[in-house]
């Protein structure tokens, strides 16, 4: 074989186009702009949408510290990166400070735990989620968890019973999920699976973020709530939940036509099924409402909320980072879903394969 | 360098990078992770603010400290191994069987060849990489890397008659 051969057949050698496009995809996602991120468009468009009662100096100050190229740069980082500290404290911390109401530091403190599940659903499809960057995010996770607690309980204290449950609903969810993923590398590890990282540092088989932290809170904490609720107080707390599930159903739906052409036909079928069971529930908490059957109401509606904020969750991690998270057909809605992440990377890898089949 | 400009030269290099690596570590699919590895550090270091003056030569030079990383830290697959199990080339298609029975040959060519010679070789033969965006590559001087070329294209006309 003379050398000029050997070198032809050398240059033959080369990804099979698929394989490519799956790598593309995922750069993509890795070097989307900042401004396109899920996360810091509806963050800072809530910042900006509490503007008006800040005094002016203290919108100055806002805008000089968002406005900074660190402080945006710092919005797309994870757990290990350079600028993680910033986003956490320095981002977050202003954002806190700028939310007045107990509304809407309830709010900003649900956020705060979801962007940490994002955070980790984040690192698990990069492949970094290594100890090192584990712990920074279980620590964080811990705190953003307590401060939520500490808020839900505040309102339940004060009777704010519907709000109570709807942000419950948010921790819970995201706990529920977090969990799912923890559990992904726990099997991953058992499995010996050959690798769950495109990163060679994080070959060893990872920590799970401790129990503990998850463990704290119950996930029966809103059928709970309904036992503590004076009857009484059930219809404004109905009425209350009744307006945050419309709002989320309404959400998920505007997001599933936002983004469809974005998401798997496996992912929308389930978006829709769980939309369709949050719709149903809705109904027949709207007619527990008319008969004025109010603590049927407040419960019903409180599921449809959840129901519709899991199809949500589900939806989000499928845009953002491809990653298919499964729920048993015949779902519950007090937290005994069994989720399921694919088991490993490579399996991503092979699913979103097969979804940009199905796309051809 | 601006997103769309490095997916651009993801569609130019990749395949370039897969081949790289592929004739380093002799496995598709740890290949296929290390060029995937290789992007993602080179948009890591744009992103911290590291000059990059020539995108191919970063490219090649990032590849390399990965597969360093990677040889010390497995052990590299033996050609006896490799002819036992077969090579890794893909799926089972009929077309690419004959391929890998040609890639077997050329393996066997490549993994002999000390990887001071074999480098440079691919770099210029396969990748088409001038001897400058070599020598920045693997950072040594463009003399050396001639000369290291010469020799690594004597010694496989001496040892194989092509």
């Amino acid at each position: 074989m003379k050398f000029e051969e050997l070198v032809q057949k050398a240059k033959k050698i080369s990804l099979e186009p698929r394989e490519k496009a799956v790598v593309r995809h995922w750069l993509e996602h890795l070097a989307r702009p900042v401004a396109n991120s899920l996360v810091t468009t509806t963050h800072f468009q809530s910042i900006f949408s509490r503007f008006k009662p800040v005094p002016i100096l203290a919108s100055i100050m806002l805008m000089s510290i968002l406005s900074g190229g660190i402080s945006f740069a710092a919005e797309n980082s994870l757990p290990g990166d350079l600028l993680y500290p910033v986003k956490v404290q320095v981002n977050e911390n202003v954002v806190g400070l700028f939310s007045f109401t107990e509304d809407s530091k309830a709010n900003w403190e649900a956020r705060r735990v979801e962007r940490r599940l994002e955070e980790a659903v984040g690192l698990a499809f990069r492949g970094n989620l290594d100890s090192g960057r584990q712990e920074i995010l279980a620590n964080n996770f811990e705190k953003q968890i307590i401060k939520l607690e500490s808020r839900i309980v505040k309102m339940e204290s004060e009777a704010k019973f519907a709000r109570a449950t709807e942000i419950s609903n948010r921790l819970e969810t995201a706990i529920a999920i977090r969990e799912k993923i923890a559990a992904k590398f726990e099997s991953s590890a058992d499995a010996e699976m050959p690798t769950i990282s495109f990163s060679l540092e994080s070959a060893a088989t990872p920590k799970i973020p401790p129990k503990s932290t998850i463990k704290r809170v119950s996930p029966e904490r809103a059928t709970k709530l309904t036992q503590e609720i004076k009857p009484e107080q059930f219809q404004s707390a109905a009425e209350g939940i009744q307006k945050a599930a419309t709002a989320k159903i309404s959400e998920v739906k505007n997001f599933l036509t936002k983004f469809k052409d974005r998401l798997a036909n496996e992912t929308r079928e389930q978006a829709r099924i769980r939309l369709a069971s949050a719709d149903q529930t809705f109904l027949e908490g709207d007619a527990k409402l008319k008969s004025k059957d109010y603590k049927m109401a407040f419960d019903l509606f409180r599921q449809a909320h959840r129901v519709a904020q899991e199809a949500k969750l589900i939806l989000q991690a499928e845009k953002e980072y491809k990653i298919q998270i499964q729920f048993n057909s015949n779902h519950e809605t007090d937290g005994k879903e069994q989720a399921k992440l694919w088991p490993s990377v490579r399996h991503e890898k092979v699913e979103l394969n097969r979804n940009l089949n199905k796309n051809d | 360098m601006g997103n769309q400009e490095f997916l651009k030269a993801y569609d130019a290099y990749a395949d370039a990078i897969f081949r790289h690596c592929y004739f380093r570590v002799f496995n598709r699919e740890r290949a296929k992770d290390l060029m995937q590895e290789t992007f993602a550090k080179t948009w890591e270091y744009f992103q911290k603010g590291t000059v990059i003056e020539n995108l191919r030569a970063f490219l090649y030079k990032v590849a390399n400290n990965l597969i360093i990383d990677e040889s010390r830290k497995r052990q590299m697959t033996s050609l006896e191994e490799m002819q036992e199990t077969g090579f890794d080339v893909g799926d089972n298609s009929h077309k690419q069987m004959e391929f890998s029975a040609e890639t077997g040959q050329l393996m066997k060519f490549i993994q002999t060849l000390d990887v001071k010679y074999r480098e440079p070789i691919i770099m210029k033969y396969v990748d088409d990489l001038s001897l400058k965006e070599i020598a920045e590559a693997l950072g040594e001087t463009e003399n050396n890397i001639a000369v290291r070329i010469h020799r690594g294209i004597k010694r496989i006309q001496e040892k194989y008659e092509v």
